[in-house]
């Protein structure tokens, strides 16, 4: 894995690495697909994937609030967030 | 232990607080007593809710007054792992990134206990974002295997597994996505419990990778996993994967049982002898009582940690995407510069997330990204399906698989960290039973040199009571409990 795929992949990850951390992920991830790639010895022609592990229902429901209108609970929740005014949450300029 | 009241059982416990034997708040007070003497070394605990945990034993305390009838968990003491949330308190998941985040509501499983007046003693240690298996990767400190401290719990449940058997809470809950009960419950000597995928609500435990985690308990006997797995299960509205547990047909006991014994999961590289020969006498034991040995293959076995390397991350590559320094949790908003908004998602979370995370983010990003995903996402999921088609033929002939936990017993601090496969290979015979969907429990089957071997019980779907049933026959010819 060389350091240009490490870049795209950090920045499709939202993460951000210098030069060392690059060369560490680089030879980590290495290692990790390389072991991995023993898969393709399976013979898995015409095998459904998987996707979970438990079965699918419909969970069609009622979209009713639970707590009701309950401002103080709102509030609670968005002063969680870093910055906060008149009851939104404040973020940095997209561009 | 000259303790009495912090080792026992929680049918014991119960009898004595409804015989008046004791109050619900000394049984607390003992067992606060006993974390504030032990934990400042094995550190189980990553914060406590105490002053709650004293107020519902209260509660108990009133309702035992007034001669009500008390819920078989009423008042018994127990630790719940950092990534499940109570509401009001802290809930880390082992993070940096969740260092001082307070829970905005209760998990469902909360929900649950709290019904049965459970008392919450506090929120324990684990590898981050339950990324691990020795809780080393917690962002705070290690925890200590109490059986030999200068050992690993195992992971990510280690603070949980820890606290159950150095006897700080009667019993804990875990999470298990690849082996994170079962394993850290086989390296300290207690009984940790995976449930049925879907049997137990998701609902408000810190998402790893969805199609695989589970909640379930650790215990210090298979009967009091029970007691607890019980008052868990049920269907949620809350999780759409959770259901009601389906009758399926389950064994009584150990006479007449066919207990599958897969070769694949005793002869692997590393495998440690001591382990081998531990499991191999429980499965004597288990004859000698009237079980069936019958020798079976599930020969997908050793794709297992390949497909798991590739699903868990890519989940967790979109799980973990909403930890972006906006709503909550570690932000670099106020750290100042021109930072625009994908910076403060960049510095947020390069600076939030340890290295673990990070790693398996990016492995993630990567084996869903455009080119490779048929090479790795598709394949493995391919591959999956082969490992539950084994599970379902063996299941035909067997009504229980018996292995061994992990191939090893608890390793010291420091020997797996610097090579991460070397880590992930430790989860090789847990990993297949989450990515069949089935139940597994781990529980003690003897000692190799003075560490606990666990010996691993695994049920076709829903079939948790035949694992009860064989689990408790075990213990009571072996311990004679």
């Amino acid at each position: 894995m060389d350091k240009e795929t490490i870049a795209r992949i950090a920045k499709l990850s939202h993460l951000r690495f210098t030069d060392a951390e690059c060369a560490a992920f680089a030879g980590d991830l290495s290692s990790i697909l390389n072991y991995v790639s023993e898969l393709n010895a399976a013979d898995t022609a015409g095998v459904a994937v998987t996707v979970r592990a438990g079965e699918l229902v419909n969970v069609f429901r009622e979209d009713v609030p639970t707590h009701g209108k309950d401002l103080a609970r709102a509030a609670e929740l968005v002063n969680a967030a870093p910055d906060a005014e008149a009851g939104y949450v404040k973020v940095k300029a997209i561009l | 232990m000259d303790n009495k009241l912090i080792t026992l059982s929680i049918k014991q416990a119960h009898e004595k607080l409804i015989t008046k034997e004791f109050s619900a708040r000394e049984l607390t007070k003992e067992h606060i007593a006993h974390i504030e003497k032990t934990d400042g070394n094995i550190r189980a605990y990553v914060s406590n809710t105490f002053d709650d945990a004293l107020a519902e034993a209260d509660r108990v305390d009133e309702r035992i007054r007034l001669g009500d009838v008390l819920s078989p968990l009423a008042g018994i003491p127990a630790a719940i792992k950092d990534n499940i949330l109570i509401r009001g308190h802290r809930a880390t998941a082992g993070s940096k990134m969740l260092e001082t985040y307070i829970a905005s509501y209760d998990a469902t499983v909360i929900e649950r206990l709290r019904k049965q007046q459970t008392v919450f003693l506090g929120k324990t240690n684990m590898d981050e974002f339950a990324m691990g298996s020795s809780t080393e990767n917690s962002a705070f400190f290690p925890t200590k295997n109490p059986v030999d401290v200068s050992r690993v719990p195992g992971g990510s449940s280690g603070g949980s597994a820890a606290a159950v058997a150095s006897h700080q809470a009667v019993f804990a809950l875990g999470s298990d996505t690849g082996g994170s009960i079962r394993q850290p419950a086989s390296f300290c000597g207690v009984v940790g419990m995976k449930p049925t995928y879907g049997a137990v609500s998701r609902h408000g435990l810190m998402a790893m990778a969805s199609s695989l985690d589970q909640i379930g308990p650790i215990t210090r006997s298979v009967e009091d996993a029970e007691l607890v797995f019980q008052a868990l299960a049920g269907k949620d509205p809350f999780d759409a994967t959770s259901v009601t547990a389906r009758s399926v047909p389950v064994i009584k006991g150990l006479r007449g049982a066919r207990i599958g014994v897969p070769k694949e999961y005793f002869d692997v590289e590393g495998m440690d002898t001591g382990v081998r020969a531990s499991v191999e006498r429980a499965l004597v034991e288990m004859e000698k009582a009237g079980a069936k040995l019958v020798a079976i293959s599930l020969p997908n076995t050793k794709h297992a940690i390949s497909v798991y390397y590739i699903i868990m991350p890519a989940e967790v590559s979109s799980n973990l995407a909403r930890y972006d320094g906006i709503r909550y949790g570690y932000s670099t908003y106020k750290a100042g510069g021109d930072d625009v908004l994908a910076d403060v998602y960049e510095r947020s979370r390069s600076e939030g997330f340890g290295k673990e995370v990070q790693r398996r983010i990016m492995l993630g990003t990567y084996v869903l990204s455009a080119g490779y995903y048929d090479a790795y996402y598709k394949k493995a999921q391919q591959v999956r399906t082969k490992i539950k088609e084994d599970f379902e033929k063996a299941f035909e002939n067997v009504d229980i698989i018996a292995t061994p936990t992990t191939p090893t017993s608890a390793f010291r601090f420091g020997e797996k960290t610097k090579d991460p496969l070397s880590m992930y290979l430790e989860d090789i015979f847990t990993i297949p039973a989450n990515l069949a969907g089935l139940p597994a429990l781990s529980l003690p089957c003897g000692m190799t040199n003075g560490l606990p071997v666990g010996l691993q019980l695994v049920a076709p779907w829903f079939a948790e009571e035949s694992i009860f049933a064989v689990g408790k026959e075990y213990e009571h010819v072996t311990r004679g409990v």
